[in-house]
């Protein structure tokens, strides 16, 4: 495997490693709020979050490309904290992968939250276990299922992602360059056996880590029975 | 419910002295049409399909409209539908290696009509250069050119990525030429296009791209043509066309004088 090839493939872990980790923060309270929510305006915000997986990534890499641009507030802001502009840096992917793998976090947390037992947590609310505790030690432990699914599916379409990246990114080796787009590079300059490699490798990891997924989630659907 | 029964009846009425006859007369001609349609398009297509490398996309539609209005001038025959897919070089090269029926191919460089020539996808004898490339350094404020190497150290430009277009392996070079290759923050773009982009966005400082895409509007500094390489752009007709006697048509006026004359005024030089 070239150098190129193994910077790669570690800066695509690194980013799905952190885009998950960052997502599983965000999401984890963002599906609660949904899933207890009763308002007239909840199909609108469940549609806000379902948006990336409509939306083609153009859209949302010519949004983030305008926002990010040190002209705009966003951009602006970004370069007086840090001192370093944003577009076609590390944290310009983690900020679009958080964006674009949104829903395929946070809709299997709200269906596992929608099935959750109420009056479990009644009854540890009536025996006066704090708001935390009854989140850490019966929502997460019961809801393991979805965080599963969750952190999968966040991670195994982080690093899915091409079109963004292609976008925000600017293809710089070790800082940007995730396989996706090396891939990409290989195929456009007629390196056909390289880029052979790199898709066989991305399809056998992408089905075991969903074929776990599934399996996992059919053995705790056993469990349940 | 009465007036969607009268109108049925009028429906039928209607059906009754389209006759079985009549219809299966009038399907044996949809037939043959369809059928002529099918095998013409297997002859000559009426419509031209050109690849054409990101970089001359805006002179080729120029280009085109001139051909166009001449050719209706002479009210010719000829048909005047012509259809431009532009992307980079290389995977327009890919796609006509893949089968794709593209006419024409106008490269940004002489390699990869070189390849297609090799792997006999292109007529015998039309490989030709129809344009040299130039760059330019767009900037937010005017540079002499003896300045450029100072400006543009430790600050972020963007370019066509050198692996893959002409015109980054040209900026690549002047860099290298100016001997500040390894001062300068490169972001690569996926081709010209993306690094003008890139700066029309703000989001780069600089950015080394094609002169002929260059508005008149952005501030920008020639870059001489001394400090790379020359970008020399290669065409062919493709052996997978299905329009050849428009497109060798077609491929005539491109190296015609009066074409040429257009080209140069984009920002390509003299050949």
């Amino acid at each position: 495997m070239s150098e190129a090839e193994i910077t790669a493939i570690i800066l695509t872990i690194k980013l799905a490693l952190l885009s998950t980790v960052l997502l599983l923060l965000l999401a984890t309270p963002l599906a609660w709020w949904l899933a207890q929510y009763r308002g007239k305006l909840k199909p609108l915000y469940e549609a806000i979050i379902a948006l990336p997986l409509v939306l083609p990534p153009t859209v949302l890499g010519f949004y983030l490309l305008v926002a990010f641009s040190p002209n705009n507030f966003f951009g602006k802001i970004w370069l007086n904290f840090t001192g370093q502009p944003l577009a076609f840096s590390f944290s310009a992917l983690v900020i679009g992968s958080i964006i674009y793998s949104l829903p395929f976090v946070v809709q299997p947390l709200q269906n596992n939250f929608e099935r959750f037992p109420r009056n479990l947590i009644e009854a540890a609310t009536v025996l006066g276990s704090s708001r935390f505790d009854r989140f850490s030690t019966i929502i997460i432990p019961l809801s393991k299922r979805g965080f599963i699914t969750a952190a999968s599916l966040g991670f195994a379409h982080t690093v899915g992602e091409f079109g963004i990246v292609l976008m925000i990114g600017g293809n710089i080796p070790g800082e940007t360059q995730v396989l996706s787009i090396l891939l990409y590079e290989q195929v456009e300059t007629l390196q056909f056996a390289a880029a052979h490699k790199l898709s066989l490798g991305l399809l056998i990891s992408s089905l075991s880590l969903l074929s776990l997924v599934y399996w996992m989630n059919r053995r705790s659907d056993k469990h349940h029975d | 419910m009465k007036d969607l029964i009268s109108r049925a009846g009028y429906f039928k009425q209607h059906m009754n002295s389209f006759t079985a006859q009549s219809f299966f007369q009038k399907f044996a001609v949809l037939l043959i049409l369809s059928a002529h349609c099918t095998f013409s398009a297997a002859t000559e297509s009426p419509q031209l399909l050109i690849a054409c490398a990101t970089n001359f996309l805006p002179t080729l539609k120029e280009l085109v409209a001139h051909y166009s209005a001449k050719q209706s001038a002479l009210s010719t025959s000829i048909k005047k539908d012509i259809q431009i897919s532009s992307a980079a070089s290389g995977t327009l090269t890919q796609q006509i290696i893949q089968g794709a029926p593209f006419d024409i191919f106008l490269s940004a460089d002489a390699a990869l009509p070189k390849l297609l020539e090799e792997k006999k996808l292109t007529e015998a004898g039309s490989r030709r250069l129809y344009a040299v490339g130039t760059l330019a350094l767009l900037s937010r404020q005017a540079i002499p050119t003896s300045e450029l190497a100072k400006s543009l150290v430790n600050a972020r430009l963007s370019i066509a990525n050198p692996k893959t277009a002409p015109y980054g392996r040209a900026a690549q070079q002047v860099l290298q030429k100016m001997g500040i290759a390894k001062n300068v923050n490169i972001v690569t773009a996926n081709n010209v296009v993306q690094a003008y982009q890139h700066f029309v966005t703000a989001n780069v400082e600089f950015a080394l791209t094609s002169q002929s895409l260059v508005d008149s509007k952005h501030t920008y500094t020639k870059i001489p043509s001394h400090w790379h390489a020359p970008i020399q752009q290669y065409g062919a007709l493709l052996s997978n066309g299905r329009s050849k006697r428009q497109a060798a048509l077609f491929y005539d006026y491109l190296h015609s004088a009066e074409a040429q004359e257009i080209i140069v005024a984009n920002g390509y030089e003299k050949k």
